[in-house]
């Protein structure tokens, strides 16, 4: 997946840093809505981070030959702009206000949910609460921005791009364990729940 | 890794196998259809992944806010006016004056004659002004200072001064018809690029665009880059209008108006190519007297109203002629300079 998209970032990356505004035109059009996006999830000043992402393109452009050569041109905007931000704003966690789930799933991840079922749902949320900052945002980075390992260990700070691998192996493993923890202690009213679906949780 | 170890983590952290439950990627959907085939027996674990891929995404999803299309806009136009106004105060200031020591003064004293003869050579060759030219259906192409190219249509001309300074913005006045490719420069210059006309003054970054200004009016059809356009009496940039790829701006009257177009008809010119796009005989007229110099003569005034689209080779004007009188049911005549259109006498 992407590699024609990695590869025009590349090419609209290497022109930016010879000063051109219509390869800026073309990162910002791309970038800024899922900047913006990010910077939501890290803080819910909305004004504040649209100055700050308006700055950060600013100065994209007047630093364009200071620029360095980069593969991951948007792993390296996200590292960035996350610095940016954290300048700004002294406290940053990766703890996004829940809001009520307004928004429709395709007809085939709905049918998926219901056959997960509201307990387990809710148990996930739980779950998702007892995680650390860095891993809500790895799995935001994965699971909604489709970000690869690579561009998680560059944006999570990871020496290697291992290292982001095994955060998520053992976030999911956290979550699954959370979910089957609270599973074990039930009330007969949602064990009966369960038998009825075993088959969907239990080996 | 073995297929038979894939544990629900396994899967769920497999970027293919997310991909496919997302249903994004075809490749992914044949590799995993065919995996759940193979691998019956991990029917509950392939299960249980994809109800966390699922949810995990629905969670985020129902917690992230985007921007809005005027959020978007706003900042674009936020940075875009940022830029331009950076580039104009990007000239590097001089480095400060260091003392020098007294043994060095009398090299400095002779250093000093020989810069101050130079800077009198400079400031008089800079007074130099060249001026471009072109005749009726002659173009030219120009290679400025700064290597930037400018294509001069006919019956136009372009003038600038012998000399360009790093820390002055690069300056060209300009009545007619030209196409800029203009040249990006270094840190260390001020980048501003100023297309000076009658009408409308055009400032510039490196990019490519079409201009202009005959009889009074003066357009901009930009094909790349960023410029921002005023009033060529509008001293203090009071209206500024910045154009992004794609966009035509046209000065009428005191008002600078913006439409998108393709930008590649504005400049078909340049491959020798005339083009119209529904425009009436009179602009057609404006355009054959601009380029030619032809005096164009309508029977009836109605006839000038007339609409025409088309394109013809700029050394074919015959060509022109006919396929204005086959589509319009015109007669057209040319006698030396001056061209007489009629109704068909057919």
């Amino acid at each position: 997946m992407g590699s024609i998209s990695l590869q025009s970032d590349y090419q609209h990356w290497q022109q930016l840093r010879q000063g051109s505004p219509s390869a800026l035109e073309a990162i910002y059009d791309k970038f800024f809505p899922e900047l913006f996006r990010y910077g939501l999830q890290l803080v819910s000043d909305r004004s504040l981070v649209q100055d700050t992402l308006q700055d950060f393109f600013v100065e994209l452009y007047t630093n364009a030959a200071q620029l360095s050569e980069v593969q991951q041109v948007r792993a390296y905007l996200y590292v960035c702009f996350r610095r940016k931000l954290l300048l700004r704003q002294k406290s940053v966690a990766f703890t996004p206000e829940s809001q009520p789930l307004d928004f429709s799933p395709s007809p085939e991840h709905q049918l998926i949910l219901q056959q997960l079922g509201e307990q387990q749902m809710n148990r996930l949320k739980e779950a998702l609460l007892n995680l650390t900052d860095r891993q809500r945002e790895a799995i935001f980075l994965r699971y909604y921005q489709d970000m690869g390992y690579e561009e998680i260990a560059e944006v999570l700070s990871l020496k290697k791009v291992k290292y982001a691998r095994t955060l998520m192996y053992r976030t999911i493993a956290e979550l699954r364990q959370h979910m089957t923890k609270h599973a074990s202690s039930l009330t007969l009213y949602s064990t009966l729940f369960f038998i009825s679906n075993r088959n969907t949780y239990y080996k | 890794m073995d297929d038979q170890n894939y544990t629900v983590e396994d899967l769920v952290t497999d970027p293919s196998f997310v991909r496919w439950v997302k249903g994004s990627d075809p490749q992914a959907q044949v590799f995993w259809e065919n995996w759940k085939k193979q691998h019956p027996e991990k029917s509950t674990e392939l299960q249980e992944a994809r109800q966390l891929v699922v949810a995990l995404y629905s969670f985020n999803k129902s917690n992230v806010a985007e921007a809005n299309p005027q959020e978007i806009n706003n900042s674009k136009n936020y940075i875009q006016r940022k830029i331009l106004d950076q580039s104009a105060k990007s000239a590097k200031p001089r480095p400060a004056r260091q003392l020098i020591p007294l043994t060095y003064l009398r090299a400095a004293v002779v250093t000093l004659l020989i810069a101050s003869g130079l800077i009198f050579w400079w400031i008089n060759s800079a007074s130099n002004q060249l001026i471009y030219q072109t005749g009726y259906g002659e173009t030219k192409s120009i290679t400025l200072p700064d290597q930037s190219v400018v294509t001069l249509n006919a019956n136009s001309s372009l003038r600038t001064v012998e000399i360009w300074q790093d820390d002055q913005p690069r300056e060209v006045w300009l009545t007619g018809e030209a196409y800029f490719e203009v040249n990006h420069l270094a840190e260390s210059h001020d980048k501003r690029f100023i297309v000076h006309t009658e009408v409308i003054d055009v400032q510039v970054l490196g990019t490519k665009f079409n201009l202009r200004q005959r009889r009074n009016q003066a357009e901009v059809v930009l094909a790349e880059g960023l410029v921002s356009v005023n009033h060529s009496e509008d001293k203090n940039y009071q209206e500024t209008q910045t154009l992004r790829p794609g966009d035509r701006l046209r000065s009428q009257d005191k008002q600078l108006i913006i439409s998108q177009v393709d930008t590649e008809k504005y400049s078909s010119w340049r491959n020798n190519r005339l083009y119209f796009e529904e425009q009436t005989l009179t602009e057609i007229a404006e355009r054959l007297q601009d380029n030619y110099g032809l005096e164009v003569t309508f029977e009836e005034s109605a006839l000038a109203e007339l609409e025409f689209t088309g394109s013809c080779p700029t050394d074919n004007l015959p060509l022109l002629y006919e396929a204005l009188s086959v589509s319009l049911d015109l007669d057209i005549q040319q006698r030396d300079n001056s061209l007489l259109i009629r109704k068909s006498q057919k």
